[in-house]
């Protein structure tokens, strides 16, 4: 390659240069610019890699492919088109650098150009880094680079970088002694909606995500739902010291608060609830929460004894390289002078590099054990960074007590009395506004208002905590695959940093989601017969069960194409490798007036991986394989209809009964003796599920009535 | 500080949430609230005993909608029917703080507790084995905190909170000595992360692997 010419160019050449320093004086003002740049880069570099960058962990690119290996979707390059393969063509790859080198240009330019390929190629060609996609560790890199740059002041005589008054000339000086934080929040509401103008609410909260978006486009790496991951480098100042609000303002010299930047939600009116790590940047990112922790204390248990047992392993090698080399000195000594010259100079020569080897062995295993030894300290102490913070409007904040009534939608305030039309009701002055201002799908609100009619709420739920968890042990269980020795193993693992593989896995989910709203478009007839509440909550009027038997089909159908982690792999005998996915369904239908805060307390909350209630019944509450059993019959069709009635017989004797127990025995014994019993066919999909205990009779009986909802009497 | 702690068992029970209007009335079903539980007992044994001090939280319950209308007394109306969630056969424990006002209190307790008291719904019974000696809230660990307790020192420290980390807010009510009004008081909801006696925290979700 050429010698670098604009800045861009210069960081690419650079950009893994952990030993980079400023020089001793400033050639000229461009390349103070240069070098600030080259060294910010490495910096945001490091903290959007994925593991070991900074330490340097590396089990070797060997002959593995170049294609990303998603921990969610193992087969995920198997699956591409070849237009989407990573540039492997040398006229290819120059004709990329050369548009990357363009000043002109901007990142999205490249991005409409070879965004598919940076989507496939993995960050790293490394075994313990190709997790990630180039693409997402190019845009952290970018989001990381500009946050830092804002924040960072450059000072002459000598050259100088400071980040809110910590100086410092090289790289990784930076690493140890800037810190940062990375902030998971996640936002919520109070309000409880009671009238379909109360469902203002959402639009407020999409208002205030795209506030957010303009406002920190660079603190904020990324959002999904009511989650956002934010990154504030620097301290955090003390109270005293006055709020930058602006995302454009600068932030050298001090940094922004983190109730600052949130202030965006709070001030109108929602809270947000924080997990942060407080960190340097050598450090930051690496297993963000504690449920990571209390999610694998198991691994970690092990991966201590590990580091133990490696650390004893160590200490007997050096023990033995010491007696060693004791007793080559002491042959050395032996060699007298009486054997003829040459073969005295040969075996002193010979036994000296023996000893020399020897002692250069000790001392490589000697730093090895300070390496085991300094990971298992940061993994005993790792709880010290980790912190939570609260958010709350202002007004609760001050507000200790206060005096009836209380605002009938959020509880939190004092509400006044006000009048709507004939009712009265009593709203604090947020909530007044809200009602007021009204909510823009007039079609929700003419369905919410008939007084016959069902509507369908439906809501898929990423959790966070879970998702980080889940995330941590597919990379370990990954990292177990790889040929490289126990304590190595450990130190990648603990060196997992989640915003780049987070980064990912919401790609993923936000396509699920707007593949999902198209499946919802087309069950509930086009796109005026739907609500989009917000990107994963949809509302439609439901005429029967057999549009929710379409939309369960195609959530397994897209789940599996994206997702096929949370299904038995056959690989693994058959093992479900998480089996608590971090995605969740909930659905819940009702007649168009029951409330909605009460559809809400489901969907929001669903207790299984897909649960699905129909107000007045048995809910459905069924993992992903238990769907996927239950989905193979379809209970709306006409062809089922002998074993509906089956089904109903057993759901009377259970009535009668009241016992499920008896039920489920009935059913297994008929299945047992197919020739005596009148059993229909169609049930006896259900006979493995059964006796492998995947599902209960209550399942089946709650899918049935689901799925042929709206249908009796048909 | 320790706490006694109680078995509950109630055929019927309406904690109403405080969200009004609408025909529907929807139960709480994370805890049995301080301030709910907390009066009913007060309640039982006089208005006098501003000393005692408890919580719940539910274990079992099975849920079920009944139709009633609700009288205004003072204006003599019956106003629309009301669909009002109710949980039946329900199991729950109760942890009353323990001090000089509560040392004697009975192994045995019939108290009635929540909405459509009138109507027979919400009549508990609290039962502890006789051997039974208090629990005391220490050693405290971090966790979700599952129950809601107003936020006065006072009351946190009976029950072993020594710490918030993250406060869940809302809002209990909080009756005056006469019991003809009162007000709201800041508490700490479920969810909170609290440092506190694992017997008041929830367990927390984990993947099943």
């Amino acid at each position: 390659m050429d010698k670098p010419r604009t800045v861009t160019w210069a960081v690419i050449c650079h950009h893994h240069d952990e030993d980079y320093t400023l020089p001793d004086t400033w050639a000229s003002e461009e390349e103070k610019a240069r070098t600030r740049s080259v060294f910010l880069s490495i910096i945001a570099d490091h903290l959007a890699a994925t593991a070991g960058r900074v330490l340097g962990q590396k089990v070797g690119a060997g002959e593995g492919p170049d294609e990303v290996h998603r921990l969610w979707r193992p087969k995920f390059a198997q699956t591409l088109k070849k237009e989407a393969r990573p540039i492997k063509s040398e006229p290819l790859l120059r004709k990329a650098l050369a548009l990357l080198g363009d000043a002109s240009k901007k990142f999205s330019d490249y991005q409409a150009e070879y965004g598919d390929s940076l989507l496939v190629r993995a960050e790293d060609a490394d075994w313990a880094r190709r997790v990630t996609s180039l693409l997402s560790h190019m845009v952290l890199t970018g989001q990381f680079y500009r946050v830092l740059d804002q924040a960072v002041e450059t000072l002459d005589n000598p050259p100088r970088l400071a980040l809110h008054g910590v100086e410092v000339r090289g790289v990784r000086e930076a690493e140890k002694e800037w810190v940062g934080r990375l902030v998971r929040a996640q936002v919520y509401f109070h309000q409880q909606p009671v009238r379909p103008a109360d469902l203002g609410i959402f639009e407020r909260l999409i208002e205030s995500h795209n506030t957010m978006t303009k406002a920190y486009p660079n603190h904020l790496l990324f959002a999904i739902g009511n989650t956002l991951w934010l990154f504030l480098p620097g301290k955090e100042p003390p109270e005293e010291q006055p709020a930058i609000r602006s995302g454009e303002e600068s932030e050298q010299g001090t940094g922004r608060r983190l109730k600052d930047v949130l202030a965006i939600y709070t001030d109108a009116g929602f809270y947000v609830q924080c997990e942060l790590r407080d960190d340097t940047m050598q450090n930051l990112g690496v297993w963000i929460s504690e449920a990571i922790r209390a999610q694998v204390k198991e691994i970690g248990e092990q991966e201590q004894k590990e580091l133990e047992a490696a650390i004893a392993a160590k200490n007997q090698e050096i023990e033995r390289l010491g007696q060693k080399v004791a007793t080559l000195g002491e042959q050395i000594r032996q060699v007298t002078s009486i054997q003829p010259r040459q073969v005295l100079i040969d075996n002193r020569k010979a036994l000296s590099e023996q000893r020399g080897e020897a002692i250069s062995t000790q001392r490589r295993l000697r730093e090895q054990k300070q390496v085991l030894e300094d990971w298992l300290r940061a993994w005993l102490e790792r709880k010290e960074v980790l912190g939570y913070q609260a958010n709350y409007p202002v007004d609760i904040l001050k507000t200790e007590h206060f005096d009836p009534h209380m605002c009938e939608i959020c509880q939190m305030r004092p509400g006044k009395e006000v009048r709507f039309g004939t009712a009265t009701d009593y709203l604090c002055p947020l909530c007044a506004g809200i009602r007021q201002g009204g909510f823009s799908q007039r079609e929700l609100s003419e369905w919410l208002k008939q007084e016959r009619g069902n509507v369908l709420w439906m809501k898929v739920n990423l959790n966070p905590e879970l998702l980080e968890a889940t995330l941590a042990k597919l990379f370990a269980a990954y990292v177990d695959t790889l040929k490289a020795e126990a304590g190595k193993r450990v130190r990648i693992k603990a060196g997992l940093r989640l915003p780049a593989l987070l980064r990912d896995f919401v790609g993923d989910y936000r396509a699920l989601l707007e593949e999902l709203e198209a499946e919802v478009e087309r069950v509930a007839g086009g796109r005026k017969q739907m609500a989009t509440l917000a990107e994963d909550t949809w509302v439609f009027p439901i005429r029967d069960g057999e549009q929710v038997y379409g939309l369960l089909n195609r959530y397994c159908e897209l789940l599996g194409q994206r997702f096929p982690v949370f299904w038995p792999d056959p690989d693994m005998g058959g093992q479900v490798m998480v089996s608590n996915p971090p995605i969740r369904l909930g659905i819940s239908i009702g007649s168009a007036k029951y409330p909605f805060y009460q559809h809400w307390r489901y969907v929001s909350a669903p207790p299984a991986p897909v649960s699905v209630w129909v107000v007045g019944r048995e809910p459905l509450e069924v993992d992903l394989v238990g769907l996927e059993a239950l989905l193979k019959v379809n209970f709306s069709a006409k062809e089922a209809r002998q074993g509906r009635t089956h089904l109903h017989k057993l759901a009377s004797i259970e009535r009668r009964s009241g016992s499920r127990g008896l039920v489920q025995a009935i059913f297994l014994s008929e299945l047992k003796d197919p020739r005596g019993s009148k059993l229909p066919r169609i049930l006896e999909e259900f006979g493995e599920p059964m006796k492998s205990r995947l599902l209960g009779i209550g399942q089946i009986l709650a899918y049935e009535k689901i799925t042929t909802f709206g249908r009796q009497g048909r | 500080m320790s706490l006694w702690r109680y078995t509950l068992t109630a055929p019927s029970l309406c904690l109403g949430e405080r969200t009004k209007k609408g025909t529907y009335r929807a139960s709480i079903e994370c805890c049995i609230p301080y301030s709910q539980i907390t009066g009913a007992l007060r309640a039982r044994y006089g208005t006098d005993q501003g000393h005692i001090h408890a919580v719940g939280l539910l274990t079992s319950f099975n849920r079920q909608t009944v139709m009633r209308g609700v009288r205004d007394r003072a204006a003599g109306l019956s106003t629309l029917p009301l669909e009002a969630e109710v949980l039946v056969n329900v199991k729950g424990t109760i942890y009353v703080a323990v001090n000089e006002y509560t040392t004697h209190l009975p192994t045995e307790i019939d108290l009635e507790m929540g909405a459509f008291r009138s109507q027979g719904i919400g009549r508990c019974h609290l039962s502890r084995p006789v051997t039974q000696r208090p629990l005391p809230v220490t050693p405290t660990v971090q966790g979700r905190l599952a129950v809601r307790l107003p936020e006065d020192k006072i009351v946190l420290r009976l029950f072993g909170i020594e710490e918030v980390i993250m406060p869940i807010w809302g809002y209990l009510f909080e009756p005056d000595e006469q019991h003809v009004g009162g007000q709201y008081v800041r508490a700490l909801f479920e969810g909170s992360i609290v440092h506190g006696p694992a017997m008041l925290l929830g367990k927390e979700e984990k993947d099943g692997q």
